[in-house]
């Protein structure tokens, strides 16, 4: 048995400044074209993003966010663009299986940031993403294997064309942080 | 006796809620900056989309004079000398409109270099062979009209802060086109260094080809930071 579920529309944002803010702007980039039309897109967006989360510029901490402050950051541009009623709520998750969240989370069409520690690679992928941050936009489920659908903010062509969804196995991470973004 | 347990239990909080810091920083840390090892590919002309085997890639607009079909492969082209183990190439056909005569055939190469040293070697390599083999110059290319062009279909590639880009032109009988390096495009403390190539084969006069060869460049997206953008030994 196999189902999924997918959330159209979620832009495709290329890496910049880091990938959490990359990935956080992927999120806000779908409600700004779904009702909340006040954000800035692309690289403005990711640069205020970066800001309010207090990306690294400077080594060893260039491009690296505290994954605790992802939410806040997200919350605080929500509100610097008229969006006080925007709720993002964060998760750790370091056991267990979480797949039945984020699935709510996708059927609710809300896309969400998916933080992994030491994650794996996508399904047919070879590179593996270590602390990467990626946009959760759908899942598949299948009897053997749960599946989350993601916009990785890689644009390595041939391997990773920017515009293609990946799949990431469920649990594919030593462990994993999730941030609902609730307009 | 009383104050000293109390010290203790203190003590002990302390250190508890230290552990809990320290095995939540190991599990989690700083998460980013998240690239891959190699960013080879990062620049290169993203396809608007795709024939039905998935084998080729179209680049365009909308609009059939700009329409380019291509595939892209991880070799390194025969045209140059070996620069890098971590090459990319792509070949593109351009069609006349409405017509099935082949108008131009440009290709696309990316060198990628994680090391400093080996960058600079391959960059002095390839302006020898440039100098031995053809004609070079320096020029700036400008973006003004094919952005204009693009807005119409507006991707976040195209809103760049800048309109015209530093190249280092090449012209010769097998291929003639443009030549850019990235340096440290993403960040300042990692080790990337990039050489672009848009070219035309077979043809020494790239004039007629510019447009093109700006298309597919433009379509591949710059680096934020203009100061990293620069020509071949600068």
């Amino acid at each position: 048995m196999r189902s999924s579920k997918y959330i159209y529309d979620v832009p495709y944002y290329a890496w910049y400044r880091g990938c959490s803010p990359t990935a956080s702007a992927m999120v806000l980039g779908y409600w700004d074209s779904h009702g909340y039309p006040n954000y800035p897109t692309g690289n403005t967006l990711i640069d205020e993003l970066a800001n309010a989360m207090g990306t690294g510029s400077t080594w060893p901490f260039d491009g690296a966010t505290w994954p605790l402050w992802i939410d806040n950051g997200i919350e605080t541009v929500a509100v610097n663009h008229g969006y006080s009623s925007l709720d993002s709520v964060e998760n750790i998750w370091l056991y267990g299986d979480h797949f039945d969240e984020m699935a709510t989370e996708v059927d609710a069409g809300r896309p969400f940031v998916l933080s992994m520690a030491a994650g794996g690679a996508a399904v047919g992928k070879p590179t593996a993403y270590g602390y990467h941050s990626v946009t959760g936009v759908g899942y598949v489920r299948t009897t053997i294997q749960n599946y989350l659908t993601i916009h990785d903010t890689w644009n390595s062509l041939p391997d990773y064309p920017l515009s293609e969804d990946r799949l990431i196995a469920n649990g594919n991470w030593a462990a994993a942080m999730s941030d609902w973004v609730r307009p | 006796m009383k104050r000293r347990r109390k010290l203790v239990a203190i003590a002990i909080t302390v250190f508890a809620v230290f552990c809990i810091f320290l095995g939540y920083y190991f599990h989690f840390g700083m998460i980013g900056p998240g690239l891959p090892d190699s960013i080879n590919g990062w620049y290169f002309p993203q396809p608007t989309g795709y024939d039905n085997n998935g084998t080729r890639m179209f680049i365009g607009t909308g609009s059939e004079h700009y329409g380019m079909t291509g595939s892209v492969n991880q070799t390194c082209p025969p045209l140059f000398p070996a620069l890098a183990r971590d090459c990319i190439q792509a070949r593109y056909d351009r069609f006349y409109p409405n017509n099935s005569r082949m108008a131009g055939q440009y290709m696309v190469v990316s060198w990628y270099f994680a090391d400093a040293d080996d960058y600079a070697n391959a960059e002095q390599d390839l302006c020898n062979f440039l100098n031995r083999s053809g004609n070079v110059s320096d020029t700036s290319l400008d973006l003004r009209p094919e952005l204009q062009r693009l807005s119409a279909v507006s991707t976040d590639r195209t809103r760049y802060m800048f309109t015209s880009v530093p190249v280092t032109q090449y012209a010769s009988d097998a291929t003639s086109g443009f030549f850019i390096s990235y340096k440290k495009p993403l960040l300042r403390d990692r080790q990337d260094y990039i050489i672009m190539y848009y070219g035309v084969l077979n043809d020494s006069d790239i004039r007629p080809h510019a447009p093109f060869l700006t298309t597919l460049m433009v379509q591949g997206g710059f680096p934020q930071n203009q100061t990293t953008i620069s020509r071949l030994l600068e």
